[in-house]
């Protein structure tokens, strides 16, 4: 998109904003945000909450994109923080930090039709490798035609984690179809009986999410450490983080309210 | 610049609905529900209000007339918080109903105006063979009016000239008349605040 769409967009809301009020034209520090569309929707949860209890002190400005993309803005300056839902690589450019501010379970979903209730970490690789191209070769399912796979874009770093913890090694099958968000694959596994793929554990509603090494994936178990599918999220920042992006990342960490809300459907710093 | 901008984006023939309400299922707070359906084929939209926002779902469902989630139709959102109005990128067909959720900064009512919020979509049309966007008008999402508007203020408003009646009674039986109401419109002013 998109850059053409996306200043239309924004050229409304702007417009929007002049016939609002004055209100929107104030000094206070903008925290401006790139990246994951998993992170995405705990940022803006955390943001609302900030911008009250801190009575208006900041503003932020979001944007999506993939971690990819969010590590490559911070890194040019093109924005402040930079939403990171994977570690960091030794690709990644110099300079920048990766700052955890919680976990996430990734699970693997099917189709309720299907509803396969346990895989090992030999059936996820063989599966999404391309090696069992069947259903009938998988245990439990109901299903029996050809397996369709969801996965993530190459940006993505819910694709990024997927590889490391479940995959090793493993490289993912060609054929598979590639989304751009967790949404988008929810959708599609949901449309789709013989579908399978791998979402955060915010987009699982509709879906059945099945066992990973005989631990099905929740949120309770993400919590204890029994769950083995759970990666870090991150604010990635130019150099340590300093002024508002550093009051705000302190107050993720150890703010009761900061980790209440990120204990809703995540794993919280602390 | 607005001036550059609206020689590319004009109004177009689409034509926009929807509904907004207010829900307790979500996460956010003061979080409201809203569902926008056009006539053709749309590659964004933008919701803009009469009030703050300060939440926006990151992503949307989209869902096709035969009430099933349409596969590969989403929009992707992002804005400022708080702002005035947010901005959402992807793809819906014609007659598909789009379903996501947004907050505002103060509860709905709290305000000396009704709530609205309205609708603008982008499309695409063929101009001369040459892919063009175009802007549509805003559409005003359905909504509910406020029974009250600002009833927290006109909750502590009674409060304090009931409770200005303790002080000012002249018989004991007066003043514990004055008392009890003045209690209930303390509770009446905590409850709303909490909510």
């Amino acid at each position: 998109m998109t850059r053409a769409k996306s200043s239309v967009l924004w050229f409304l809301v702007a417009l929007a904003a002049l016939v609002a009020g004055p209100a929107a034209a104030s000094a206070k520090p903008t925290i401006t945000l790139s990246g994951s569309t998993s992170v995405a929707p705990l940022a803006t949860l955390l943001a609302q909450k900030y911008v009250k209890s801190c009575k208006g002190c900041v503003k932020f400005k979001l944007l999506q994109g993939g971690s990819d993309v969010g590590i490559a803005d911070v890194s040019r300056g093109r924005v402040t923080v930079g939403m990171s839902s994977r570690d960091p690589k030794s690709s990644d450019p110099g300079g920048i930090v990766f700052n955890r501010i919680a976990k996430d379970a990734i699970c693997l979903v099917t189709n309720p039709s299907n509803g396969v209730s346990s895989l090992d970490q030999n059936a996820v690789q063989s599966i999404f490798g391309g090696s069992v191209r069947s259903w009938s070769q998988v245990p439990g399912a109901k299903q029996s035609g050809t397996i369709d796979l969801f996965v993530r874009t190459p940006a993505s770093g819910t694709q990024d984690a997927f590889q490391k913890i479940f995959l090793g090694s493993t490289k993912v099958f060609s054929g598979a179809s590639q989304k751009a968000s967790n949404g988008l694959v929810q959708q599609a596994v949901q449309r789709d009986k013989a579908g399978i793929g791998y979402v955060s554990l915010a987009f699982t509603k509709g879906l059945t999410k099945a066992a990973y090494k005989g631990v099905p994936c929740t949120l309770r178990n993400a919590k204890s450490g029994q769950y083995g599918g759970v990666r870090s999220f991150y604010f990635v920042t130019r150099g340590a983080p300093t002024g508002a992006v550093k009051k705000w990342i302190g107050w993720i960490r150890n703010n009761k309210a900061a980790l209440r809300i990120a204990a809703k459907e995540w794993v919280p710093f602390k | 610049m607005c001036l550059g901008m609206t020689g590319k984006a004009q109004a177009s023939s689409v034509s926009c609905s929807g509904t907004i309400a207010p829900t307790t299922e979500g996460h956010a707070e003061d979080e409201l529900v809203y569902d926008v359906k056009c006539d053709e084929d749309i590659q964004g939209y933008s919701i803009t209000s009469n009030r703050e926002l300060a939440y926006f779902g990151t992503e949307t469902v989209v869902f096709g007339t035969d009430g099933e989630v349409a596969e590969g139709e989403s929009f992707g959102c992002e804005g400022s918080i708080p702002s005035w109005g947010i901005g959402c990128q992807g793809k819906m067909s014609a007659g598909n109903t789009v379903e996501s959720s947004i907050g505002t900064s103060e509860a709905l009512c709290e305000a000396a105006v009704q709530p609205k919020f309205w609708v603008t979509a982008l499309t695409t049309q063929d101009v001369k063979g040459t892919p063009t966007p175009f802007v549509s008008e805003p559409y005003l999402l359905k909504i509910t009016p406020c029974a009250v508007l600002n009833p927290t203020k006109k909750a502590m408003a009674k409060r304090d000239k009931v409770c200005a009646k303790v002080a000012s009674a002249k018989s004991k039986k007066a003043r514990t008349a004055a008392r009890k109401r003045c209690k209930a419109a303390i509770k009446a002013v905590k409850k709303l605040k909490a909510s």
